[in-house]
């Protein structure tokens, strides 16, 4: 068992090597010469040669990607072209909001899809099961942005429930904060709540078709029992899947989201140096997203044995 | 079970069908009818590309004209979906912003699966190749699909064309990783061997027992992947990094309105409409797709 894990664990390093070597390649092959920029506009010939040197930038395409690689393992991201600022630094500074947009998201997201999965597998081909899946085809369809402006519009400008825009720190209170955070979280989880509900109905119907369930039928288990006992038992392997491959979805969304709530964080920022051209920061938070995105999904083959025991490592 | 009559018991007479019985229908007509929503979807479609295919001639102005008299009109008899920021025509924005969108989703839609397919297919049957082009494959859907695409844009000016290449990049992986798994499953069925035992070439097996195979997932998964396409266009546009803003397409049109956000909802809420319904409309399309030709995925998905 504990042989499979250091395989799996192990097989993400070259994944994780090939990413870096692809998001180095972005900002090495990114037009402008940062030597320019660094330099400033009154800088002569030779000073700009001088920054070149200074920065590495003279060096060839191996030396350099040795070099940032080496510095990436220690915690430094390169240093913002516009704002003179470490890379990493400003991450530090925005991972709040973000951390608490897609932990809220996360928990609301399965508290709502793994309920209408079953539902929706209970009530197979009824007008619950084309109503749960027709709301599905819906959160796919409509981009993120969309639902966050009508959400909004209805329960900020008009209501007034909530703040139109903006972060309450979770230190100033749980309550302000999850005011602040409710409607991006539901803006971000809709499509999310879909991806689950659909897959985990799907997985759901497959298990609820095998013999042992009609056994468990014919002796008479409650629905409950056969349900939970049963049946999501056995569904909990794909539908944790699909919740750790969904990570990728909430957090492309977080970059949308983040900037129609005006909220402080990484998504943000990474929207922000897009416009800005900034490469050093969008490499820094493209990195970061991705190994985060692999090693969540790692976390989740790591933990099949808890939902499965016949799957051992 | 002996049969009761054999049993020497008396057996009722067979009772009348209830139901009449009908022949299934057969043609465009009976496809449709079996499916409902795919038909919808389908008709939707088909008027969305008249509508942007005859965009000029269906009372449109020049959507790049502005007049700044005429700032963020609400709808009226004059200007049907009301004015932008700029005093631009949103009807005749929202028209010629159907271009863009479709085209985005059919470009990304047969660009990804034309290459994602080849990939995936050389991986499948080509055994040496398939682990180094794999793991390529995983890293590059280790980076989420909407930063990939956001980074490609970045590098490169912004233009239609780039844009159907940056999204089609983060696509390429899902389309080859399936046709991979179709290709290693098929090519250990006994026709297969057959086929490769009595001297085909590899060419000709792949065309002749692996491609027709493919055809139908690789289907379902374009729909799907123009849908998001269309969606990634709308939100890279949208963060201000897509389809350059002189050009009239849905994710610009709410960009330029997010200002007026507040105040004038319409000129987000009218293209966000059109976006929605154009997404909504392919994925039935694709759902209906899926069940008339996998049968088996349309039992429970």
């Amino acid at each position: 068992m504990l042989k499979f894990a250091v395989r799996r664990v192990l097989s993400t390093i070259p994944v994780m090597a090939l990413v870096a070597f692809l998001v180095f390649s972005l900002l090495y092959f990114a037009p402008g010469d940062p030597a320019l920029l660094f330099a400033g506009d009154s800088a002569t010939p030779q000073q700009i040669e001088e920054v070149r040197r200074n920065l590495g930038l003279d060096q060839s395409f191996w030396v350099r990607f040795g070099s940032w690689l080496w510095a990436v393992l220690h915690g430094e991201l390169g240093v913002s072209m516009i704002s003179n600022v470490p890379v990493a630094t400003l991450i530090r500074q925005r991972i709040e909001p973000t951390l608490s947009l897609m932990a809220l998201t996360l928990v609301w997201a399965v508290t709502a899809a793994v309920p209408l999965a079953l539902i929706s597998a209970w009530k197979q081909g009824t007008a619950i099961d084309r109503g749960i899946m027709g709301f599905g085809v819906f959160g796919f369809s409509v981009p993120i942005f969309v639902l966050a402006y009508c959400l909004s519009y209805v329960f900020a400008v008009e209501l007034r429930w909530f703040p139109i825009q903006g972060y309450v720190p979770i230190s100033r209170g749980v309550g302000p904060w999850l005011n602040s955070l409710a409607l991006p979280a539901f803006a971000l989880g809709t499509s999310y709540v879909a991806l689950i509900s659909r897959i985990g109905r799907a997985a759901l119907i497959e298990i609820l078709q095998q013999d042992y369930i009609r056994t468990a039928r014919a002796k008479g288990a409650a629905p409950k029992e056969i349900l939970f006992d049963h049946a999501l038992k056995n569904a909990a392997v794909p539908i944790v899947t699909v919740i750790g491959i969904g990570v990728g979805l909430l957090i492309g969304g977080a970059v949308v989201t983040e900037s129609v709530f005006a909220l402080p964080g990484i998504g943000r920022l990474t929207a922000d140096a897009i416009l800005r051209r900034d490469y050093p920061v969008i490499q820094g938070v493209v990195l970061l997203f991705s190994f985060t995105y692999m090693l969540v999904n790692l976390a989740v083959d790591l933990i099949y044995p808890l939902f499965d025991p016949r799957i051992r490592y | 079970m002996t049969p009761p009559a054999l049993l020497g018991l008396a057996v009722a007479d067979p009772l009348p069908d209830i139901m009449q019985h009908t022949p299934p229908r057969r043609g465009l007509m009976g496809l449709a009818r079996r499916n409902v929503p795919a038909s919808i979807g389908a008709v939707l479609l088909i008027v969305l590309t008249g509508i942007a295919l005859f965009a000029p001639w269906l009372g449109t102005v020049d959507p790049l004209a502005i007049s700044p008299t005429l700032r963020a009109r609400v709808p009226s008899a004059e200007h049907w979906f009301g004015t932008d920021m700029l005093g631009r025509d949103i009807y005749s924005r929202v028209l010629y912003g159907a271009r863009v969108s479709l085209f985005v989703g059919f470009a990304v839609a047969v660009l990804a699966t034309a290459i994602g397919a080849a990939i995936g297919m050389t991986a499948g049957y080509v055994r040496w190749a398939d682990s180094p082009i794999m793991r390529l494959m995983d890293a590059i859907m280790s980076i989420p699909s909407i930063l990939l695409a956001i980074a490609l844009v970045a590098l490169t000016r912004p233009s239609v064309g780039n844009v159907i290449l940056a999204i089609a990049v983060a696509e390429i992986p899902r389309v080859a990783r399936l046709l991979r798994g179709v290709v290693l499953s098929l090519r250990e069925l006994a026709y297969v061997e057959a086929a490769v035992s009595t001297g085909s070439s590899s060419a000709k097996v792949i065309w002749r027992h692996i491609v027709p195979n493919t055809i139908a997932p690789v289907i379902v998964q374009a729909t799907y992947i123009c849908a998001s396409a269309m969606i990634v266009e709308a939100t890279l546009s949208f963060i201000g990094a897509g389809t350059p803003a002189s050009i009239p397409s849905w994710g610009n049109i709410m960009a330029d309105g997010r200002a007026l956000w507040q105040v004038k909802p319409h000129i987000v809420l009218i293209p966000a409409v059109f976006l929605s319904v154009t997404v909504l409309a392919v994925n039935m399309v694709g759902d209906g797709l899926r069940d008339a030709l996998d049968p088996r995925m349309a039992k429970t998905v």
